[in-house]
């Protein structure tokens, strides 16, 4: 609560110094000077700072986040909308990027030394250097301009067309799970080369189990803590960090709202989407928390 | 001027084909929906409340119809006024009325006409309509009948009638109303209601916008059932959109380097258009240095026009060397490029007069357009030639619009004014850059209140001389309009001179 209190004030702090006008971007060039007071005024840019703080606040303690101040369209309506494009594009991301990484990372953690580890490991460097739009734009070429098996871009409505919606939400997930995952094989591998070389191992390798049969009774668990991190880290900047991919694939999520909204100025939506924002980061680091007291009994008993 | 993509708006009644299309028996075969690629999303449906260039585009000639309407070439013709008189003295227009029904069902009359106009002249409608400036000639509106209506000006202004074919010009029913939102809007903002040949269907944010044919239309119905417009920002999406058959058209293309992969593809058109819009780099005459005429004339022959015009539009634009556009929207059109040629050893010598022998550095602000940022790297170099440093200063369309248009605080920047007939800006001593000329003032009133045509135009082409001679700014270039479309699509506007992308006599063969 205490963090959300401050991060709202923060974003509230840093969205007021952001150069330009609202009013002005509605009324265009040719506004007079009266009719741009005017719209201020509807606005409620002209209270003092305190007043526009706390009206919004209050409005979110009641579960209203406000209106758009370029569209005059609830604030909190558009982002259910943006989140039915995002979040289930961050969550496919994620899946697709853990069904490479965790079979490609184990696998090159414990064949380091050998040359398929090397291999594995090279790919995904490979992986991490190319941006995910190019990926994108490769995948467009191949599976929606020659096999027409997609479309290009654009999104239909999960209500109109639940197949479509999922169609559409396809490459630019395996767009975005490539990368993530590129990068997620790394921190498996190096987790899992870390836990190798552990005592523990060593023991239950004494105690006559095989490398993976050691790895499976005693190592995963340990080995998944920084991996879990990672992933949580990885989910939040998924759910805005997207804005690239939502370009190349026009879909109409979070990320790209939130950049038309800095483009307009429309201050109400970007505190909004910022606030959000910020609540999820908080969430997912709790349940990653909850995470590591569910994977290491240490840190159970510790507390 | 909006910073819309070089080309704006739109269409042919006849257009590309140029026969009338069959108007009442599509064929049951053939595709009767059209899906349009579009850069700008509407910020809201209501034609009347804001000035993004993109309401228009999508919704007037479609959704909302006007009195009159601006064809491709920017002639005005009859649109729900189906003929005008105008009085001897040219201050009363008596306009006749079609017989035509809302899209709500209630029927179009002159009281519509009246409530329209009488709420867009009013500043303290709300929302203001972003165009009062249209309604200033005018005294009053009276209703005759409920198929006639009169608009009485203070004098005659040859502006009036042009500027009501613009979008917000549109007629919107009497019951119209206002939602209690902050800040506030009307009904249209969310559901347009008008006359046009489409009817508004759904609009789903940040994606797309959905019309329906209106079965009871006026006038022609139009062959095409359905129109989807998408909005589609990245230009290798837009691209990929149309190679992949989700888009049957890319609106307006904003990288001519792109349009290689249509050119020599015979499933798609590339059609090229007049000349809309006017790229120009705009200087500030009231305060730094280029408040010296002798520095604003050292840039314009600076300049080499082509290398802007081949860099930016990839060959696809017409030189312009005053403030106005050969297209039938600006009839005073002269051509003036002789009047700085590029002239490096002028450029530098005019330089050192006016106190810079040793050069200067001049702020350039560039908003995020292709042209303006294109612009801002050759202008860099063209200046470096003659001892100008620029320092570019890359910022978003809201600062630009807070620093440099509100607050004058810049020397140069690069910007596309697409509005048509603008030409009165030079009139207004407060306008960004400045220019407070008395005589040109003058000049440009007595041009809009001369009711003949050869004195009018010889009244403008004055003043697009004197400003020429002021250097004002540095004139470069009209970029031709330029759409890609599957060859399959006939009817789809040629030009987009007029403010919509009218699709009422596009259909597929």
């Amino acid at each position: 609560m205490l963090s959300l209190t401050v991060a709202s004030l923060i974003i509230f702090l840093v969205v007021q110094v952001l150069p330009g006008d609202p009013a002005q971007v509605v009324l265009g060039v040719n506004a007079t000077p009266d009719a741009l007071a005017q719209l201020r005024h509807q606005m409620g840019l002209d209270l003092p700072g305190w007043q526009r703080y706390l009206a919004w606040i209050g409005g979110i303690l009641h579960g209203d986040f406000g209106t758009s101040q370029v569209s005059s369209a609830p604030v909190a309506e558009l982002i259910r909308q943006k989140l039915s494009v995002s979040a289930p594009l961050a969550l496919l991301g994620m899946a697709v990027s853990v069904l490479i990484s965790v079979p490609l990372g184990v696998i090159a953690g414990v064949r380091y030394r050998r040359l398929s580890g090397a291999l594995i490991s090279a790919l995904s460097l490979g992986g991490i250097a190319i941006p995910a739009f190019w990926a994108a734009l490769l995948l467009i070429t191949v599976f929606a301009i020659r096999l027409h098996a997609v479309p290009a871009g654009g999104f239909v409505a999960w209500s109109d067309d639940p197949v479509g919606a999922f169609k559409s939400l396809l490459l630019p997930a395996i767009s975005l799970g490539l990368v993530q995952g590129a990068i997620l094989t790394r921190y498996i591998r190096s987790s899992i080369v870390d836990v190798l070389r552990e005592d523990y191992i060593r023991t239950a390798r004494a105690k006559g189990l095989t490398r993976w049969q050691a790895l499976r009774r005693h190592g995963f668990r340990n080995a998944a803590i920084p991996v879990v991190t990672v992933l949580g880290l990885q989910l939040t900047s998924l759910l805005v960090g997207a804005v690239v991919i939502e370009n190349v694939f026009y879909l109409p999520g979070l990320g790209r709202m939130l950049i038309q909204a800095i483009g307009n100025r429309d201050l109400v939506v970007i505190q909004a989407t910022v606030m959000l924002l910020t609540g999820v980061v908080l969430v997912v680091n709790f349940l990653v928390d909850v995470s590591y007291r569910l994977l290491d009994p240490r840190i159970r008993a510790t507390r | 001027m909006r910073p819309a993509v070089a080309l704006w708006a739109v269409v042919a009644l006849f257009a590309c084909s140029g026969t009338p299309t069959p108007s009442s028996s599509p064929k049951a075969s053939t595709k009767s929906t059209i899906v349009v690629g579009v850069t700008q999303e509407p910020t809201t449906l209501d034609v009347t409340a804001q000035a993004t260039a993109a309401i228009a585009e999508d919704l007037r000639d479609n959704v909302y119809e006007g009195l009159v309407r601006t064809d491709p070439t920017g002639k005005i013709v009859p649109q729900l006024a189906r003929s005008w008189d105008l009085s001897p003295d040219g201050r009363v227009y008596t306009f006749h009325l079609v017989t035509a029904r809302f899209h709500d069902g209630s029927p179009f009359t002159a009281d519509d006409v009246k409530f329209s106009y009488d709420r867009a002249m009013d500043p303290s409608t709300v929302p203001a309509n972003p165009h009062v400036d249209y309604w200033a000639p005018v005294q009053s509106v009276d209703v005759v009948d409920p198929h006639t209506v009169k608009v009485a000006l203070k004098q005659f202004s040859d502006g009036f009638l042009f500027h009501m074919g613009q979008g917000s010009a549109a007629i919107i029913p009497k019951s119209t109303r206002l939602a209690t939102t902050t800040p506030p809007v009307t009904n249209l903002a969310t559901s347009p209601v008008g006359t046009g040949p489409f009817k508004f269907e759904s609009w789903n944010r940040g994606a797309s916008l959905t019309l329906v044919r209106n079965e009871s239309y006026w006038g022609t119905k139009p062959p095409l059932q359905k129109v989807i417009f998408k909005y589609i920002t990245d230009p290798n999406a837009m691209n990929n959109a149309l190679l992949a058959g989700d888009v049957d058209v890319v609106s307006g293309v904003t990288g001519p380097e792109q349009l290689g992969s249509f050119t020599n593809n015979t499933s798609f058109k590339v059609l090229e258009g007049r000349p809309t819009g006017k790229i120009l780099v705009a200087m500030n005459n009231a305060a730094g240095p280029t408040k010296d005429i002798r520095v604003r004339q050292s840039i314009s022959y600076a300049i080499d026009r082509k290398a802007f015009i081949d860099g930016i539009q990839q060959g696809h634009a017409v030189p312009i060397g005053s403030h106005a556009v050969p297209n039938d929207s600006e009839p005073y059109y002269i051509d003036l490029t002789g009047l700085y040629k590029q002239d490096k050893a002028k450029a530098r010598q005019l330089l050192s007069e006016a106190g810079y022998p040793n050069g200067l550095t001049l702020r350039a602000s560039l908003i995020p357009f292709a042209y303006a940022r294109r612009g801002g790297d050759i202008l860099a170099s063209q200046l470096a030639e003659v001892g100008i440093k620029v320092q570019a200063q890359n910022v978003e369309f809201p600062l630009w619009l807070d620093q440099t248009f509100t607050k004058h605080n810049y020397d140069l920047t690069i910007i596309n004014h697409v509005e048509p007939r603008d030409i009165g800006n030079y009139g207004n001593p407060k306008y960004y850059w400045g220019y407070d000329n008395p005589q040109v003032a003058q000049l440009l009133k007595q041009a809009d209140a001369e009711q003949d045509q050869t004195k009018r135009s010889d009244l403008y082409s004055q003043v697009e001389r004197q400003i020429a001679n002021d250097a004002v700014n540095a004139w470069i270039m009209s970029p031709n309009s330029l759409a890609v479309i599957k060859s399959s699509l006939h009817g789809y506007p040629q030009s987009r001179v007029s403010p919509s992308i009218y699709l009422g006599a596009a259909y597929f063969s």
